[in-house]
């Protein structure tokens, strides 16, 4: 652990929550409905659950090497050549996302508020802040998600609830039908992204203070939960035939609520709500990309690395997806075994190879102890 | 292209020479690779034809899978 620099369990909780919603309450809810219907809001749910055994699994990783980052571990179990490889695997992926990360929010942007703004503009511009809090550390990352929190829970509930005066239960009938349930269960992406991409997290687990476990899955199942909610109002607002033909339904929604000329264009503070979700995510895929490389290759400058990093994820975003069609048949695709290599396939070798270790020492303890 | 290949030849190289002078050998390589990699993808943009990160994962899954699909 970085000298005593910690935050404390409810920060690390906040995160949590903030890096899973992130881009996913507007980049996922159309094509989750269009997977499932009236029942999507379903998905979610189970991908918690699904989410939730995921963390378990990175929860029993980081148990057996205390107070290390994922990449340390990778070094200290595979060794320095192979450890290094896994490192730098991992700082590509945490690059990817990032890109995914910018190229979503300049899609948005471009798509709804700024059509005429080109999106590295908007990709340095957020790119230059993150890197900032980035460099000033944890600390500043988990208290900047806390301090916001508040300010993005409350307006975001009450503008859904005040767009839900179109609320039509017939939207949500017949529920439950075979093929719709079926559809549920095969969106297998929703496991891709967000809840695997949450190993980024990792990178930040020795510097929690105390309640990690609870702290990490009850983040994680909040997420799951806030995202149900989300889609439930925007299916009961919006029904599913509406909501599959637009882009950004969530901000679709808010947009057409008036109340009596007095509460008007309140779809600005959705958009700044969303902004600041990407912001923090953004945030910690930087820090988790900054700091694999430095504990990998540990240059003496903080700078320089913080400078390239970004060059790079400038340069990522533009170029991740070709455009929005080809953006949903990788998703459906290739999402959750791109993730699942990442979130899964690397600790599960990790945590085999650390138990092999530990076997193949106690043996030869053993046989030292009989010779 | 000329404005972009001196824009990025003066930031990288100021770096760099800068790293260098000051015998910090380890962090120039490093900055020296990350730059090379963004200018292979900013180099795209700047023509025109990005390279589409997502298309080379799909083939990276793609020959992955053909290596152990049997037959």
């Amino acid at each position: 652990m970085e000298g005593n620099v910690t935050i404390r369990g409810s920060q690390f909780y906040f995160l949590t929550v903030n890096y899973i919603l992130g881009t996913t309450l507007f980049v996922l809810i159309q094509s989750l409905v269009k997977s499932a219907g009236r029942d999507a809001w379903l998905i979610p749910l189970w991908g918690g659950l699904c989410g939730v055994v995921f963390a378990l699994l990175w929860l029993l990783l980081y148990r057996l090497h205390p107070g290390k980052t994922l990449a340390q571990i990778s070094l200290d179990v595979l060794g320095r050549p192979l450890g290094t490889v896994a490192t730098v695997l991992y700082f590509l992926y945490f690059t990817t996302v990032a890109g995914f990360v910018l190229r979503n929010l300049s899609d948005f942007l471009t798509g709804t508020i700024m059509p005429e703004t080109p999106g590295p503009v908007f990709h340095i511009m957020f790119l230059i802040v993150a890197g900032y809090a980035a460099a000033q550390g944890v600390e500043t990352i988990a208290r900047l998600s806390q301090l916001l929190t508040p300010f993005l829970v409350f307006p975001f509930w009450f503008v859904i609830l005040l767009a839900t005066v179109n609320w039509d239960w017939v939207r949500f009938v017949p529920a439950f039908q075979p093929e719709t349930l079926a559809g549920i269960f095969r969106y297998q992406s929703i496991l891709g992204y967000p809840f695997l991409e949450t190993v980024a997290l990792f990178m930040l687990f020795p510097f929690v203070g105390n309640r990690l476990g609870r702290m990490l899955t009850g983040g994680i199942a909040t997420a799951a939960v806030s995202i149900s909610l989300t889609v439930f109002a925007i299916i009961g607002s919006l029904g599913v035939e509406r909501t599959v033909h637009l882009n950004f339904p969530i901000y679709s929604l808010v947009e057409e609520v008036a109340v009596n000329d007095v509460i008007i264009n309140i779809h600005s503070v959705i958009s700044i709500i969303l902004l600041v979700l990407i912001f923090i995510k953004l945030q910690v895929l930087y820090f988790a990309a900054f700091e694999t490389l430095r504990q990998t290759f540990k240059p003496r400058l903080r700078w320089p690395l913080l400078l390239g990093i970004m060059l790079l994820m400038a340069g990522a975003a533009p170029s991740i997806i070709e455009n929005t069609i080809q953006n949903w048949e990788w998703s459906s695709k290739y999402n959750f075994v791109y993730n699942g290599f990442f979130g899964l396939a690397i600790p599960i070798l990790l945590l085999a190879v650390t138990w092999i270790k530990a076997a193949a020492g106690k043996r030869r303890q053993r046989g030292g102890m009989t010779a | 292209m000329t404005v972009f290949h001196l824009w990025f030849i003066l930031l990288v190289g100021g770096v760099f020479i800068y790293l260098w002078a000051k015998r910090l050998r380890r962090d120039a390589w490093l900055f020296f690779v990350l730059a090379l990699m963004s200018y292979g993808l900013w180099y795209g943009i700047a023509m025109d034809q990005p390279f589409t990160i997502t298309k080379m994962i799909e083939q990276g899954i793609l020959g992955v899978f053909s290596v152990f699909s049997p037959g």
